[in-house]
């Protein structure tokens, strides 16, 4: 589907891609302390990265592909509900992180309930850090621009990935993440106005539709349990530690907290703008699986050069997303699980181990990416499993005032991810995913096991307002 | 390293830090009111099928964004590329 001269314009993209990045990774050597330590990173810059970190390949493709299957009540259920539960996040516990931040998500899990908690929480994030959606939708790039099986592209993806996660600077990667969020927001948004028109507007949606009226509804595409399930995975943001540690780079609680909400603003403009596309592949591409689709509809769309570089944006972004989350799993498996079990393990030891995670988990992601047809789905199994498990012990970690105890931490953790990994390969008819029912599971047992045994002795949690108070 | 930090910069908590106020009068209260603002617009855009908000205005609003968003970027970092040269001439000048 792509001209000699978009092959021309891709090359040349990643030529400069790769150039920017290692001149920002080699001439500004301290740009990371300035991005990520120093705390100086000034309103708009937050908004940049945090804008940049939400949106990558599967996000962008993969929200298309919900909005396809699931119509307009995905975007009422989902996307409002998931930016209305970051208020809270963006007024009140992101600010107190921004001055609070010398620990990790384990650590803090540690200090709450204590090593054995840690550990399972370690291996719940490394879980969901496996966000293979990023090899799935780099698939079905290369399969609709240049016809390329999706392992050789797959391939191709980890290959990089794995190179850029074990030698590269963060730095480079920060700038990058800019440029692709540019190339792809700018694609993104262009396409609806010219095919909007083009293709018939509404009315053709209700055409398309009409013998699935239920996915023009904004309340009825989706199950009540499905819309439950989503609006729990909303708050998968409370345990994620990407959205802390770009709170901790702002310049000040302030600054992190606007930044935050403008953020939310954003988000819900690019999900609308991604829900008429997604109405657009119902319409335009039916036949296609709606990645492919989603694909085949931009690249058909926009003109030559800017398809050129919608395809280095998809690409670009999926590499970026993965490698940070190969780092961070790599870490995860090294630091947090290994070296907390093992106690005394060298800095050369973990090294290693790091980088052999690193590979592992690129073979892992090879192997599973292709089992799912849909890029999305990745996405909503790890998220599940880290909602389950994750979600109730860590926000009660964060906010919850009353009684913690480690048997209330370890068995919220064991008995919503014991109960998800279950019902995942046991469904129960009456039940399309059994998230609710788990998290409930998780949120009764954090009860029950906290009137087991005593909190540990060093209460040092946000919730006990130690950092405001400056004890 | 990497996302599961939330941060390696560690801070002096014995130093106490000034209380952050949320302001809902102000900018804090404008975002979120903002936000909700425009859910109801992009709700009814879609619930009365509203073509000329669905396939124009909101897309454009969207690239309007990224441009803004993008140009500050690009404008911040320059500023701090210009301030690390001027440190780096700074201290060959003394040397």
């Amino acid at each position: 589907m792509l001209t000699s001269i978009d092959n021309i314009i891709i090359v040349l993209a990643v030529i400069g891609v790769v150039f920017v990045a290692v001149y920002f990774s080699k001439t500004v050597s301290d740009m990371e302390s300035y991005f990520v330590c120093n705390k100086t990173l000034p309103w708009s810059l937050t908004v940049g990265t945090l804008v940049a970190t939400w949106y990558g390949g599967v996000g962008t493709l993969g929200s298309v592909e919900w909005f396809a299957l699931f119509g307009l009540s995905m975007w009422t259920m989902w996307c409002i509900t998931a930016h209305v539960s970051r208020i809270p996040l963006a007024l009140w516990v992101g600010p107190k992180m921004q001055l609070r931040t010398d620990m990790t998500v384990p650590d803090l899990l540690n200090k709450t309930y204590g090593k054995k908690v840690a550990i399972l929480g370690a291996f719940l994030m490394l879980i969901y850090s496996c966000q293979f959606g990023n090899v799935t939708s780099s698939g079905f790039v290369g399969k609709v621009a240049w016809d390329a099986p999706y392992m050789v592209t797959g391939a191709i993806v980890i290959i990089i990935t794995v190179v850029i996660s074990v030698a590269a600077g963060l730095m480079g990667v920060a700038v990058t993440d800019m440029i692709m969020f540019f190339f792809l927001g700018a694609a993104v948004a262009i396409t609806v106005p010219i095919q909007w028109t083009r293709m018939g507007g509404w009315k053709a949606v209700e055409t398309a539709l009409a013998d699935k009226p239920e996915l023009l509804d904004p309340l009825g595409g989706l199950t009540p349990l499905q819309a439950l399930t989503f609006m729990i995975i909303a708050l998968v943001v409370y345990a994620d530690p990407a959205f802390y540690q770009r709170f901790s780079a702002s310049d000040s609680p302030k600054s992190g907290r606007r930044a935050m909400l403008t953020c939310l603003l954003i988000w819900i403009t690019m999900d609308i703008v991604l829900v008429a596309q997604g109405m657009m592949v119902n319409v335009l591409h039916p036949e296609l699986d709606p990645g492919l689709g989603y694909v085949t509809l931009v690249l058909e769309t926009l003109p030559v050069g800017f398809r050129a570089l919608f395809v280095v944006a998809l690409l670009g972004s999926a590499i970026s997303a993965l490698d940070s989350y190969f780092l961070c799993a790599g870490t995860i498996a090294a630091y947090d699980i290994y070296g907390k079990i093992k106690g005394n393990a060298s800095q050369k030891e973990l090294l290693m181990l790091t980088r052999i995670s690193i590979v592992i988990l690129g073979a892992i992601a090879l192997a599973v990416a292709f089992r799912f047809k849909v890029a999305m789905d990745i996405f909503l199994v790890v998220a599940s499993v880290w909602a389950a498990g994750g979600v109730v012990p860590i926000t009660a970690a964060l906010l919850f005032k009353g009684k913690k105890t480690p048997a209330g931490g370890m068995l919220s953790m064991l008995v919503g991810f014991g109960s998800y990994v279950f019902f995942y390969f046991n469904p129960i008819g009456f039940m399309e995913d059994p998230l609710p029912i788990c998290f409930l599971l998780s949120f009764i047992f954090f009860c029950i096991g906290n009137l087991i045994g005593k909190p540990l002795e060093q209460h040092d949690t946000l919730s006990e307002g130690s950092v405001m108070e400056g004890k | 390293m990497s996302d599961n930090k939330i941060d390696e910069n560690k801070v002096d908590n014995n130093k106490p830090t000034p209380v952050d106020k949320i302001e809902w009068l102000g900018m804090d209260g404008l975002l979120v009111f903002g936000y909700f603002c425009l859910v109801a617009i992009m709700f009814c855009s879609i619930k009365y099928r509203i073509d000329i908000l669905t396939g124009w205005v909101f897309p454009i609003t969207l690239l309007l964004i990224v441009l803004f968003v993008t140009f500050n970027y690009a404008k911040t970092l320059g500023g701090f590329i210009k301030m690390q040269n001027q440190k780096a001439k700074d201290a060959k000048n003394k040397s």
